[in-house]
């Protein structure tokens, strides 16, 4: 008892000494913004595993239990996973048909829909009446509940063909649902794997968290470090150390982590939307895994003091005024090299024809060496600026500059740290986005090819009878044209259309044999992508669905007069006639792989302007404390001559300006790094540079406030001692 | 020695602080030209003197009157403006900012004081060569600490003011350096035609004042030292 009474009393002296010792509130602050971004951090990575845990689930109850029946109209149910386009994205349409009595409907379906309708998921219901298609593949009836799905936002369809429309030979035989593997069909390519999703959290959350903690950790540093040699002196032993400085951190960690605690609480009763990503948390998942999230909150809070423990130097001197000795930091050799470094991200590319490996080695070394060689460049500058700060000061008589100019000229690293950390960080990040929205050749390609002729030429494949082809194209549109497309298998370098008169004069050819107008935008495109770029192009008076019969593969949709097909019409005729088609626009695959980017790509920039936030904030509270420091040297100036306003001055020039600044550069740096890779594909978005940008100048203007206030109120604590 | 003006009057101040009765009707009064030392014990009250001759605490009796205007009377604004122009100070470390030159850190004190610039800068300059301290590019972190609280002295100065106090002002200097800026201190009076209030533990250095008063039981008392040359006591009443 006499031991806890004493732990009790050494926690209770921690917490005294921690709100009575220096630069109390920015280390107040700063750890209780670490335990948060930290313990949310653990959360959203704990949350990740959930969702994925979750989507196992559902996936593996809904996925069909292939059998082999000899005898297909003997099978209990039959299954077919198509896919269609539906707002950009390639989406399942799973065509289901049950022939026993016995098997049960799907998960998240509540009864089988009748031949004709189709049962849709909430967001591809939203999607298709956003298309003005809602019935495109069958009467809707009803709706997937979430137990069916894999996330709430998934966009999936389960249709059950109208009679006629039935395509046994093509369908599989399933006993009903439910296997240990999760179903191939779902968003599930869209969403990436845990892997990645693990990297994203750790890279840009995690990390950037960790480094705040740290920064928090050693604010106040000298005065802590001062009663922990104290306390040793005097005999403490280290559990003593420990729990005075437990002490201390207590109350803001604890903040910290009530407040994330009360954050997770928020998404478990119902599902909530991450905005920017709009992806749907299911709610269920998180709180089946409460204990692991709390628990995650609980690891922060422990980690947290953990950290201040350990990361106290004892026999550190008080401060001393003499300048620092220059580090490597500041190696004007490193300074010099980072323009050669950026040279070779930017131009040394542009000297390799093709691209492959060696391309990206030498566009790597480039960027890896540009943003190592950075803070070198940026101390340089920063001293040069304060040497130009110091003559404007003197000059025109303004302290403000006078005062953070010489400082600058003096310790060019405690600026240069804070600009570098956040241009370094927004360098990565901007990387990392670009190589997760990297395009290949081929969806370059098939991008300026919809850039070119739009959806004014459609390919239709399916399994189809002359019979139901033969109505499809009856219930095409007005205005739309079909064509049988065949490619010559031997060499690929020739291409038949066969149609009739009206579809041959859509491509303005005469009624009867001749070879295609090369002028024409959208032969030129079905060339490239089906004739290997050199196919001669010819067209015959035919009937399409007989060629189809025969040699023929799909069928060619085009439009008289050019422009573009009213695609949504296109689809509901191809449904309704045709057994489980695929309308696409030339080069469709590709789009569809380029769309599948668009989510991690999301998902990169959100966590990335996250990341960079947490850093930035980090190396602004660091900088912050260096700017306190600075405050206590000129308190006993500014309460004698009755002047705070150099406190205001002082820090637009030591804080607002270089961390505005650093967003600037940061970003233009990062414009100049990435136009190789943009040439080559890549995209980057202005919304995500401005939103860095932005982001940064808020935190500029945010830390001038709070130092300027802080200093201000420090000086105006200041007492004389002359005891 | 301009004594008929006096730059400091602190009549029957009392100051209380949790129980603890510091200042118990201290009486003082320096006179322009005039040096005064005083020194106690360590936890006598001369850190809560000097801080209400600063005006930064108010004390619960009594009247601090300096260069004319009782400051216990004055509200923040007004007071601080009144010890911009009438008040400077010399610290034991001298609160110097280590990264600017002399020339800066004194003239920071006028620019701060809203002084025209060229006016802060001359100034500043003809009082570090009155005062030996070399002019130069060297920031102060790189001088001798002589040279330092030269500077802080000179720093003390810019404003012209009624009134200077020095807390411990030689305490981190050694045996030659400590005589040297002593001297050079307790000149400053009569060049410069203010009163100067030092406050130390040294009583070597005390006896280079024209009084020397001791703090005990919240009151001055003469701690012996006469006035050169007049066989009597300077100023006001002292209990």
């Amino acid at each position: 008892m006499n031991m806890l009474a004493t732990y009790v009393r050494l926690f209770a002296i921690g917490r005294a000494a921690g709100r009575g010792s220096e630069g109390h509130g920015l280390r107040f602050t700063s750890l209780l913004c670490a335990t948060f971004a930290l313990a949310l951090a653990a959360a959203v990575l704990v949350a990740g595993f959930a969702v994925y845990d979750g989507r196992e689930l559902r996936g593996s109850a809904r996925a069909p239990q292939y059998v082999g029946v000899a005898d297909p109209d003997r099978a209990p149910l039959l299954v077919q996973v198509a896919y269609d386009d539906v707002g950009g994205a390639q989406r399942s349409i799973v065509f289901v048909d049950p022939r026993g009595g016995g098997v049960a409907p799907p998960p998240g379906v509540e009864r089988w829909p009748a031949p004709g309708e189709a049962v849709l998921s909430k967001a591809l219901r939203a999607d298709l009446v956003r298309e003005d298609s809602l019935d495109r593949y069958g009467k809707p009836v009803g709706s997937i509940s979430e137990a069916g799905l894999e996330v709430p936002g998934e966009r999936l369809a389960y249709v059950r063909p109208a009679s006629g429309l039935l395509d046994p030979g093509n369908m599989t035989t399933a006993a009903g649902f439910g296997a240990d593997e999760r179903s191939v069909f779902g968003d599930r390519e869209s969403l990436p794997p845990l892997s990645a999703f693990t990297f994203l959290v750790v890279g840009m959350l995690l990390f950037p968290a960790a480094v705040l903690v740290v920064v928090a950790a050693r604010s106040g540093a000298a005065g802590r470090d001062r009663r922990v040699a104290l306390l040793r002196a005097l005999g403490a032993g280290t559990r003593a150390r420990v729990v005075v400085n437990v002490g201390e951190a207590a109350l803001p960690v604890a903040l910290g982590a009530s407040a994330a605690a009360v954050v997770v609480s928020l998404a478990l009763p119902s599902n909530l939307t991450v905005p920017v990503v709009d992806f749907v948390l299911p709610a269920t998942d998180l709180r089946r895994w409460a204990p692991a999230l709390f628990a995650a909150v609980l690891a922060a809070a422990l980690a947290v003091p953990a950290a201040v423990t350990l990361l106290h130097r004892t026999g550190r001197a008080g401060h001393g005024t003499r300048p620092r000795a220059r580090n490597r930091f500041t190696s004007r050799r490193m300074a010099w090299s980072c323009p050669v470094f950026l040279l070779v991200a930017t131009r040394g590319p542009d000297l390799l024809t093709g691209g492959g490996s060696l391309w990206f080695l030498v566009y790597v070394c480039g960027v890896v060496g540009t943003l190592a060689t950075l803070p070198a460049l940026i101390a340089a500058g920063v001293s040069a600026l304060g040497r130009l700060l110091v003559r404007l000061g003197n000059r025109h008589g303004r302290p403000g500059a006078l005062i953070a100019g010489r400082r600058a000229v003096a310790q060019p690293g405690v600026t240069a740290r804070l600009v570098a950390s956040v241009v370094v960080a927004i360098g990565l990040v901007t990387q990392i986005q670009l190589n997760t929205s990297l395009l290949n050749d081929a969806m370059i390609a098939a991008k300026a090819t919809h850039e070119r002729i739009g959806d004014s030429m459609l390919t239709v494949s399916s399994a189809a009878d002359q019979r139901q082809n033969r109505a499809f194209l009856r219930d095409l549109p007005e205005g739309a044209q079909g064509l049988a497309l065949e490619v010559e298998s031997s060499d690929n370098r020739s291409i038949a259309l066969y149609g009739d008169c009206a579809a041959l004069r859509a491509l303005n050819a005469p009624c009867g044999t001749s070879t295609a107008d090369p002028a024409d935008p959208r032969l030129q495109e079905l060339t490239a992508w089906f004739g290997g770029g050199a196919a001669d192009v010819t067209l015959h008076r035919a009937d399409p669905p007989e060629r189809l019969a025969r040699e023929a593969e799909r069928l060619l949709i085009v439009r008289d007069g050019g422009g573009d097909l009213p695609v949504g019409e296109v689809k509901e005729a191809a449904f309704r006639n045709l057994p489980a088609p695929q309308v696409m626009v030339v080069a469709g695959e590709w789009l569809f792989g380029a769309a599948e980017l668009r989510d991690p790509a999301a998902w990169t920039l959100f966590l990335g302007v996250i990341g960079v936030g947490l850093l930035a904030f980090a190396a602004a509270a660091n900088n912050l404390g260096d700017f306190l420091r600075f405050g206590r040297a000129l308190a006993p100036l500014s309460v004698l001559v009755g002047h705070r306003g150099v406190f205001y001055a002082g820090a637009v020039w030591a804080i607002l300006v270089p961390l505005a600044a650093a967003g600037a550069v940061g970003v233009l740096v990062s414009l100049w790094l990435a136009a190789p890779m943009t040439a080559k594909g890549a995209v980057l978005t202005w919304s995500f540079l401005a939103s860095l940008l932005v982001l940064a100048q808020i935190l500029a203007v945010l830390f001038w406030w709070w130092g300027s206030r802080s200093t201000a109120a420090q000086a105006a604590g200041w007492r004389p001692t002359a005891d | 020695m301009e004594t008929d003006r006096i730059v400091l009057s602190v009549s029957d101040v009392r100051y209380e602080i949790a129980g603890r009765l510091l200042l118990d009707g201290l009486d003082l009064s320096v006179g322009a030209g005039e040096s005064v030392a005083i020194t106690g014990p360590s936890g006598s009250g001369k850190s809560t003197l000097l801080m209400c001759l600063l005006g930064l605490v108010r004390p619960q009796g009594g009247r601090i009157v300096v260069a004319g205007v009782d400051i216990t009377r004055l509200r923040e604004r007004a007071l601080n403006r009144h010890r911009r122009d009438h008040m400077g100070m010399v610290f034991q470390f001298g609160e110097l900012l280590p990264e600017l030159t002399p020339l800066e850190n004194t003239a920071l004190a006028a620019l701060l004081s809203g002084v025209p610039r060229r006016t802060a800068y001359a100034d500043a300059e003809e009082l570090l060569t009155t005062l030996g301290v070399p002019l130069g590019g060297t920031p102060t972190a790189e001088l001798s600490g002589g040279e330092r609280q030269r500077t802080a002295v000179a720093r003390a100065l810019i404003n012209r003011p009624s009134l200077v106090l020095a807390d411990e002002p030689t305490g981190a200097l050694d045996g030659s350096t400590r005589d040297e800026v002593a001297r050079m201190l307790f000149s400053v009076p009569r060049q410069w035609g203010c009163g100067l209030v030092v406050v130390t533990h040294d009583p070597a250095i005390a006896g280079r004042s024209d009084r020397h008063l001791h703090l005990s039981r919240g009151r001055l008392n003469d701690a012996g030292t006469a006035l050169p040359g007049t066989g009597s006591t300077a100023g006001g009443a002292i209990r």
